[in-house]
């Protein structure tokens, strides 16, 4: 620009094209800062905000494009004309550069929610294989199957008894149907077969009451919803204590919640931090099926235990 | 000679029971009559008189049995009994400790007793390398949750919605979506049991989730971050800012 005007001088021509790119300049740099410091505003915000500094833009180059041409002793056109002129000119940039940031915007939104979509779908993958993990745990099948080995030794009537609960725990832990939901009553034969069980093996230290009516048992609930509260209340709350103690299985409806609830008075939770993976699965598993309406909450008993209680929406 | 001597540690009586009568077909002249249903008891027994040799189930109420072969390390010949877990079974293997599987195979307990048989003469082992190994073994699963108590209420957080870690005066500061906690593990124990490609330490007295990190703000030497749904800024001191600074830059 400044060698077309120290080489040909100032023309009317060369004026036009300066009163343009000079709007082009101010127009840029506006955009340029909106996009820096309103990263997140609306597109919609933008857009309203495109006239608010096209205008004037167009208007203040206008008018030095005027005073250059009166200071070089050129004649002015129709001034409509060239505030005119400058204003679409600005308008359109902007118009351009807010549809840019649309898609931009769109795009955005669609990879998060592609994102959003493909996280779910992992993490519900996650509590499937996790899930099947948890179904049946090696460790409380060899100790049983030892148990067994010495009882079909010493007194084989107890031996067969064992072995009748054990079936019973590894048929109800097999799922009844692919729709990954489980009932109260499959639940309940579960926990039943489980306390049965470790009730042979640990003597007087387990003693266990179930408090659930038949009408609870067609109602649904996330597969191990009970398995994983009782074998943490045996494991963590009754092993963990030398005289062991009771467990109590409860279940009422409230209004339109299904609450059940795991009581025990054993040695409560004394741990910090764990590596189990069962409560928080299980926690995981609600959020999934039920958001916010489904919830897990453990407190301390007097004088002694936890109490773990789940509530469930009945639809 | 006067008969050995075996006490038998153990919680499930008929585990006990089991073992007893392992021993009593395959060596019917070690007196196995002693026994013990948990940590505490065995460890009084084996103040009051140590046995020849001690059979010990890991996982028992009170101390368990690593703690006990800590106790009689050197002392007197320790079998470990354990219900089948790959990574503590490798460990006992490369610690080169005796060892039985339940439920018990008498020919793999034919094994033990013919080794106890051989080196029962001898002085018993030192446990000290073996017990680090297997207690490392033991401790190779990574934090999944934390547990605090608010009340009565007890609340378990999964490490994954924790945000950050803050040593606070006595306690450490568990910053989590749903509010914070207090715990009293320190700083350093935390990092040594968290997944370190999960949670990184950023301070001396910080370690924060990676997956929440929101931002990163860098002035000169000064470094701060942001995490997602906070204002608080947490500063980056000097030794922990090089994985940043190449990973951004």
């Amino acid at each position: 620009m400044a060698i077309a005007v120290a080489s040909g001088g100032w023309t009317p021509w060369l004026g036009k094209f300066a009163h343009l790119l000079a709007t082009y300049v101010i127009v840029h740099l506006a955009l340029s800062t909106l996009r820096r410091f309103g990263g997140d505003l609306p597109p919609a915000f933008t857009v309203a905000a495109l006239p608010a500094f096209a205008i004037p833009a167009a208007l203040v180059t206008t008018s030095a494009y005027r005073a250059a041409n009166r200071s070089a002793g050129l004649p002015n056109g129709d001034v409509v004309f060239d505030i005119g002129i400058s204003i679409i000119f600005a308008l359109s940039l902007a118009a351009w550069a807010a549809m840019q940031r649309e898609a931009e915007h769109r795009r955005k939104a669609r990879d998060a929610l592609a994102l959003e979509r493909e996280t779910r779908e992992r993490q519900l993958a996650e509590l499937r294989l996790g899930l099947l993990q948890a179904q049946i745990e090696p460790h409380f099948i060899y100790n049983t199957l030892a148990n067994v080995q010495q009882l079909v030794r010493t007194s084989p009537v107890d031996a067969d008894q064992m072995l009748e609960s054990l079936i019973r725990y590894l048929k109800a832990s097999i799922p009844e149907s692919r729709s990954g939901m489980s009932t109260v009553g499959q639940e309940l034969a579960r926990a039943q077969a489980y306390l049965a069980i470790m009730g042979m093996r640990m003597g007087e230290r387990l003693r266990y009451e179930i408090d659930v009516t038949a009408d609870l048992h067609s109602l649904p609930i996330p597969p191990l919803g009970l398995m994983t509260l009782v074998e943490n209340a045996v494991r963590h709350g009754l092993d963990a204590k030398r005289e062991g103690g009771l467990v109590r299985i409860e279940g009422e409806k409230v209004g339109t919640n299904l609450r059940l609830s795991v009581v025990d008075d054993g040695a409560g939770f004394s741990e910090e931090v764990g590596d189990g993976i069962g409560l928080s699965n299980l926690r995981a598993r609600i959020a999934t099926l039920h958001g916010a309406r489904g919830t897990l909450e453990l407190s301390h008993r007097d004088p002694a235990g936890v109490e773990a209680t789940l509530l469930l929406p009945v639809d | 000679m006067p008969a050995r001597t075996a006490l038998i540690v153990e919680d499930e009586p008929l585990l006990r029971e089991a073992l007893r009568s392992g021993l009593a077909k395959l060596w019917p002249e070690l007196d196995t009559s002693r026994e013990a249903d948990d940590g505490l008891e065995a460890a009084r027994q084996l103040a009051e008189r140590l046995p020849d040799i001690a059979f010990l189930d890991i996982h028992i109420p009170g101390l368990n049995g690593l703690d006990l072969a800590r106790l009689v390390s050197g002392r007197c010949h320790v079998v470990f009994v354990t219900a089948y877990q790959e990574h503590a079974v490798a460990a006992f293997e490369q610690g080169a400790v005796d060892f039985v599987v339940k439920p018990i195979e008498s020919d793999r307990l034919a094994v033990t007793v013919a080794r106890l048989r051989q080196r029962i003469d001898s002085a018993p082992a030192d446990l000290g390398e073996a017990l680090r190994l297997i207690t490392k073994a033991a401790a190779a699963q990574p934090i999944r949750w934390i547990q605090a108590s608010t009340g009565k209420r007890i609340r378990i957080v999964p490490v994954e919605e924790v945000l950050y870690f803050q040593a606070d005066a006595k306690y450490t500061k568990v910053a989590a979506q749903r509010g914070d906690l207090h715990i009293r593990r320190s700083i350093k124990e935390l990092i040594e049991g968290l997944d370190p490609d999960a949670f990184w330490q950023i301070h001396r007295g910080t370690i924060v989730n990676a997956s929440r990190i929101d931002s990163i703000l860098h002035d000169g030497d000064t470094m701060n971050l942001r995490v997602v749904g906070r204002d608080e800024r947490l500063p980056v001191s000097q030794p922990f800012q090089g994985r940043f600074r190449s990973r951004w830059r």
